[in-house]
């Protein structure tokens, strides 16, 4: 699956042109089903947006611009939009014009949708930052209430008739509105179930109407957040072997503890085995077969990880982590170079890895990804399934008995989240016989020069006294 | 017939290689132990500040090394580390790395610190080898070098990662000593300036050479006294001590000691000496016996009046330094203990127990004697120096723990030398062939009498290495950073607290928070919290630890006062209590008392902080000074909890612990490891409403009710240790 996004850097650049003029897209559709999914089953917010749109203008028309408050275009982590039917996508462009908090997606269907016809399609994205905790700072035994900040009726750049809103994974779920005569019409009904909420509605709603909801609900889990992650990947071909080693900075953005932490009441609420918002295990996704895994921090091994199952790792951090703190570790492994490379010509290579691995339900801010490509090999072409905010390529620094340097490429990602596990970076490189021989004769070489020097030196007499006279002094 | 002599010495040689080989490598992989059983870490605590040192060396520069000033260390006043250490073994790492890298080895630098104590370690093996070489022949120097290889005592202090000046000093001074040896002998200008600069890498190395700048100096005076003056001595002894003298100067931290210390006057004093007899030898050479003896009495009296007078008259003068305290503990056991009680605070500053002769040399303590016997039967120039040397190692061994290390060598040298002659008797089979016809009955008795006595020694040596591999084993080879205990089942379960709190503040601190903690861990602290400390393991400034130590037994008021002096954010301590960890703060307390009652004799007393019995008592009859300081609050603090309706028992003293709450302050417990071992503190920083911090926590508890938090509480399971 391709999952399409936008830089936010070219979006901010338009952004100060433009921001004076509100934009109005032409108003040449009408959502007549506008069904809206949002999921807070993790530490971050994915929302589905179905929504059947008929055109009401005379013309053919080819672009929809599907509408999203401010704020959650500037998180975005990725978007994608295709149709209901085929699964067909769409290519779609963040709108550089904006009316007051609201941007805008450009969506361009295949083809033009005549007068008087729908269509229906689908967008789905993921933005962070978007769930913070209830109170910044409680005790880790208090309940964990977490709020969401949201709207209730559809935003939509066109008029909007037939909508539902379905809130899924919020328990014990308090809602807070702005009461206003103006959206009480709209006649909403909510719908509060176990761990979910859904609104509905058949009123019309005009163009750009956005009517706020807060929603604060229980979630006695963490917000890990990776503020930086290195990931590296060392390929080697003749050890038919690929390593790698990632290094996470890691934080909470749970509640922070609202005094010191106590040990005693820890051991005595038996914390170790409940549900809190404190980080007291992770589970690491590693690669199919790995061996060799290692878990180590600044100061050395950490001695309490597990690997049940293969391909998972259970590393305990060595302290619990509650919000605001902080806790950076390493782990590695390495497994058969085989399943991801491929050989797809003469001396040319396609290299396949996931963008992530790592861990399950966490926000990264920053990922550079590298690649240490053997000694000798030319990169030939990168691809990312999602983009990647910068590429740099350079000659790494010797690793062991290196005499040129690996070709190191390093994607620099931004804002992603682990559902980018399932994305792949395409990696083509060449590496020829020659290359492969370099080591190998080079090491070869030199031990033979050292030997070679040594024999040379030894038959040079460099004694003053006679040949005899020395003999016999020592 | 030469060919087969040249084929057996072939032969011969490349035996010798392949034993020397085996013998690093029994050297290095019985060094291994924690490295195996734990990871690549470094122990103990003065490790931590040189490997610390170590990548400070490696990430900045070689001056910047020696200029650098170190303020997160001594917090306020820092420390002056590039003058104040001895950079020798920083350099050595520091110069592997580069060479490695150099050869594109890219190791890391911890790895390189780890491992280099089993590499010299191997490295002293061939100088042990060269050194017994020259005393008797290369049987026996292999010999030596294999006992040392496994000697328990020079183990101790070499395990991989026990990285300290110990582990590349002992190599350098074999290698010295079989320079200085070589030179005495030969004569020659060559080796004696090789001596001197193997002697200068030792100054950079250890403060323990001036056991070297007194033991040659030493030799040359005996050997002088027994009439051996020879030019080759005056060539050898003129040239080490000009040339030694000189370039040990040139390391900051020694700078003009050489010629100030008393330490070093032995050494200027026999260089006079050594003149003195040359010219008395030449006048002798030129003038008839009755004018010499004369002009010997008449100079010698002259002399020594002079010599004794100078030395008072500068002493007094302050141009030469008075004895280091370290030095008078040397001749008096009892000295630290009553006027420097930080010196006889640490435990490796200890007199030896006699079972740890026996543990660290095991077989060769009594082949030692023997050893020196078979020296004196052909005494050269050589074995003299032998003999001053097991003579005055066996004193200083016997007073400080420690010295052990400098001994054990010795002991296996003579040891090597006592087997091997040994050995070249009772294997000499071309004697029992040779014997006449009469002493053919007698043949199967000495063919027996032989077998056993090889057989019994051969018994010795494998029991030898059966002893030093279990010694090295089970004693030396703990990190002591890292605890390893049983489960219940019998498998092995890593405690790790140290490395969970430090790396707590190391993560969850201000990147400039004080730490107070005793002088034992601040090496630690820095090393891996990575935080700024107030006293630490080099205990340069004894009013400063006794700051730490009055804070430590002072009562909570009196010690926040110091700790807002001297911007204290965070306390830590150490607890075993609960694991039944001996190593804690609560055993080194009466040591924090003893040091800051050496400087505040009227706010502390160290009476107080016993029973009216005597004993130093931490349950309920714990004085009332002991149950006020805040080192017992702090270790105590809600610790009875653990135990819910059961008697709160501290498992390293076994005495119960009193069933009342500890009330604290002006400090907030921010964290305790798993198993309570390190226990962090924060100072608080004054009340909101601004009264002090007492009232504040008075009026609170009042506002609670003084409801008992441990009755209503669940009792906690505890992992059974």
């Amino acid at each position: 699956m391709k999952y399409l996004a936008y830089l936010i850097v070219t979006f901010f650049a338009f952004l100060s042109v433009a921001a004076t003029t509100d934009f109005v897209p032409p108003q040449v559709w009408k959502n007549t089903k506008y069904d809206r999914t949002v999921q807070l089953i993790k530490s971050y917010v994915k929302e589905q947006v179905t929504v059947t749109i008929a055109n009401t203008g005379s013309q053919p028309n080819q672009f929809y611009f599907f509408a999203l408050p401010q704020d959650v275009i500037a998180d975005l982590s990725i978007i994608s939009v295709e149709l209901a039917v085929g699964k067909e996508l769409v290519p779609a462009t963040i709108h550089p014009e904006t009316n007051g908090n609201v941007g805008f997606v450009r969506v361009q269907l295949p083809v033009p949708i005549s007068p008087k016809s729908s269509i229906k399609i689908s967008v789905t994205y993921i933005y962070t930052n978007h769930l913070t905790p209830a109170l910044p700072k409680i005790y880790f035994e208090d309940e964990h209430m977490v709020v969401f900040r949201s709207y209730k009726l559809p935003l939509a750049a066109y008029e909007t008739t037939n909508y539902n809103f379905d809130v899924m994974g919020v328990q014990l779920a308090k809602t807070q509105e702005i009461a206003s005569a103006e959206y009480d019409a709209q006649n909403l009904e909510a719908d509060f179930r176990r761990d979910r909420i859904v609104y509905t509605g058949d009123g019309s709603v005009a163009p750009l109407t956005f009517m706020p909801v807060t929603l604060t609900f229980e979630r006695n889990f963490p917000l890990p957040r990776v503020y930086n992650l290195n990931r590296d990947v060392w390929v080697s071909h003749s050890g038919e072997s690929v390593s790698f080693e990632e290094y996470y900075e890691l934080g909470n953005d749970a509640s922070a503890l609202n005094r010191g932490f106590s040990r005693i009441e820890w051991m005595q609420a038996r914390m170790a085995q409940r549900h809190s918002f404190a980080i007291t295990g992770l589970e690491l996704a590693t690669s199919p077969n790995a061996r060799e895994l290692y878990y180590t921090d600044l100061v050395g091994n950490v001695s309490t990880s597990a690997v049940p199952e293969d391909g998972n790792m259970y590393i305990k951090p060595r302290f619990p982590l509650f919000g605001g703190w902080h806790y950076n570790f390493t782990v590695g492994w390495s497994t058969d170079l085989a399943q991801y490379l491929r050989v797809a010509g003469k001396d040319t290579y396609v290299m396949k890895v996931p963008v992530l691995a790592g861990l399950r339900d966490c926000t990264y801010d920053n990922v550079r990804l590298s690649f240490y490509l053997p000694e000798g090999a030319v990169l030939t072409d990168v691809a990312s399934a999602v983009p990647y905010s910068e590429k740099i390529v350079d000659l790494l620094e010797l690793s062991y008995l290196d005499t040129k340097g690996h070709t190191k490429v390093t994607l620099v990602y931004e804002n992603v989240v682990d559902e980018l596990r399932s994305a792949d970076v395409l990696l083509t490189y060449e590496y020829d016989f020659n290359a492969r021989l370099r080591k190998p004769f080079t090491v070869a070489a030199y031990i033979f020069t050292a030997l070679f020097s040594y024999f040379v030196l030894t038959k040079i007499n460099l004694a003053i006294r006679p040949e005899k006279a020395s003999s016999k002094a020592t | 017939m030469k060919p087969l002599t040249s084929v057996l010495q072939t032969t011969a040689f490349a035996l010798k290689v392949v034993i020397i080989l085996s013998i690093a490598g029994a050297a290095i992989s019985s060094r291994l132990f924690s490295v195996i059983r734990f990871e690549s870490i470094i122990h103990e605590f003065d490790p931590w500040f040189n490997y610390r040192a170590t990548k400070y060396l490696v990430e900045n520069n070689f001056n910047d090394f020696l200029n650098w000033f170190d303020d997160r260390t001594w917090y306020p006043l820092g420390r002056v580390t590039g003058g104040t250490l001895y950079p020798g073994l920083m350099v050595t790492s520091g110069a592997i790395w580069h060479v490695l890298r150099k050869l594109s080895m890219p190791i890391d630098i911890r790895n390189i610190c780890v491992l280099l104590a089993p590499a010299f370690s191997a490295l002293t093996a061939y100088a042990t080898y060269l050194f017994t070489s020259e005393l008797k022949d290369s049987g026996a120097g292999l010999l030596a070098a294999a006992l040392i290889a496994i000697a328990p005592g020079y183990i101790s202090r070499s395990v991989a990662g026990s990285y300290d000046n110990e582990a590349i000093a002992i190599t350098l001074l074999m290698t010295t000593f079989y320079l200085w040896i070589k030179a005495c002998k030969l004569g020659s200008i060559f080796w004696s300036a090789l001596s001197a600069l193997c002697y200068f890498y030792m100054v950079a190395a250890w403060g323990g050479y001036v056991f070297i700048t007194n033991l040659i100096p030493l030799h040359i005076f005996v050997l002088i006294l027994m009439g051996r003056y020879s030019a080759k001595l005056y060539v050898a002894y003129t040239t080490w001590y000009a040339l030694g003298t000189l370039a040990s100067m040139q390391i900051p931290f020694v700078g003009f000691l050489p010629i100030r210390s008393n330490d070093h006057m032995a050494a200027l004093g026999v260089f006079g000496l050594i003149q003195l007899v040359a010219f008395g030898n030449y006048v002798k050479s030129s003038t008839s016996s009755k004018q010499f003896k004369t002009f010997l009495t008449v100079s010698l009296v002259l002399i020594i009046a002079l010599g004794v007078s100078g030395l008072f008259a500068l002493t007094a003068a302050g141009l030469i330094a008075p004895w280091t305290g370290r030095f008078y503990s040397l001749w008096d056991t009892g000295y630290a203990k009553l006027h420097i009680p930080i010196i006889a605070s640490v435990s490796e500053h200890q007199p030896t127990a006699w079972p740890a002769f026996f543990f660290d040399t095991q077989f060769l303590i009594w082949l030692f004697p023997a050893g020196i016997y078979l020296l004196f039967q052909d005494l050269a120039n050589e074995h003299v120096f032998v003999i001053i040397y097991s003579v005055l190692c066996s004193y200083f061994a016997g007073v400080m723990i420690r010295l052990m290390l400098v001994l054990t060598p010795v002991i296996c040298v003579c040891g090597a030398i006592a087997i091997s002659k040994l050995f070249d008797v009772y294997l000499n089979l071309r004697e029992l062939a040779a014997t006449s016809e009469e002493t053919r009955k007698d043949r199967i008795f000495q063919l027996l009498s032989r077998m056993i006595v090889i057989m019994s020694f051969g018994f010795y040596l494998c029991f030898f290495v059966y002893h030093c591999t279990w010694v090295s084993s089970t004693a030396y080879s703990s990190p002591s950073v890292v605890l390893a205990s049983r489960n219940p089942d019998g498998s092995q379960a890593i405690i790790d607290d140290y490395r969970e709190a430090y790396y707590w503040l190391r993560m969850n601190s201000p990147e400039d928070a004080k730490i107070m903690a005793w002088w034992d861990y601040g090496y630690q602290i820095g090393g891996m919290a990575d935080r700024t400390t107030l006293v630490d393991n080099n205990t340069w400034n004894n009013t400063h630890i006794a700051t730490v130590g009055k804070a430590m037994s002072s009562p909570e008021d009196k010690a926040y006062e110091i700790l807002v002096n001297h911007d204290v954010d965070y306390v830590l301590v150490i607890f075993g209590g609960l694991l039944g960890y001996s190593g804690d703060d609560i055993n080194k307390f009466l040591w924090m008392v003893r040091i800051s009652e050496g400087i505040w004799p009227e706010d502390i007393s160290e009476r107080s902080f016993f029973t009216a019995r005597g004993e130093y008592k931490v349950d309920d009859q714990a004085s009332q000074t002991m149950q006020n300081s805040l080192m017992y609050k702090l270790s105590y603090y809600r610790y009875h909890e653990v135990f819910g309706m059961q008697a709160a028992t501290d498992r390293v003293r076994n005495q119960v612990i009193p069933k009342k709450d500890i009330e604290l302050d002006s400090l907030e417990e921010v964290f305790t490891s798993e198993n309570w071992i390190v226990r962090v503190y924060q100072v608080k920083k004054g009340d909101n409403a601004g009264r002090n911090l007492q009232e504040a926590g008075s009026f609170e508890r009042k506002a609670k009710g003084g409801r008992n938090r441990s009755a209503k509480k669940p009792e906690v399971g505890l992992r059974e240790l």
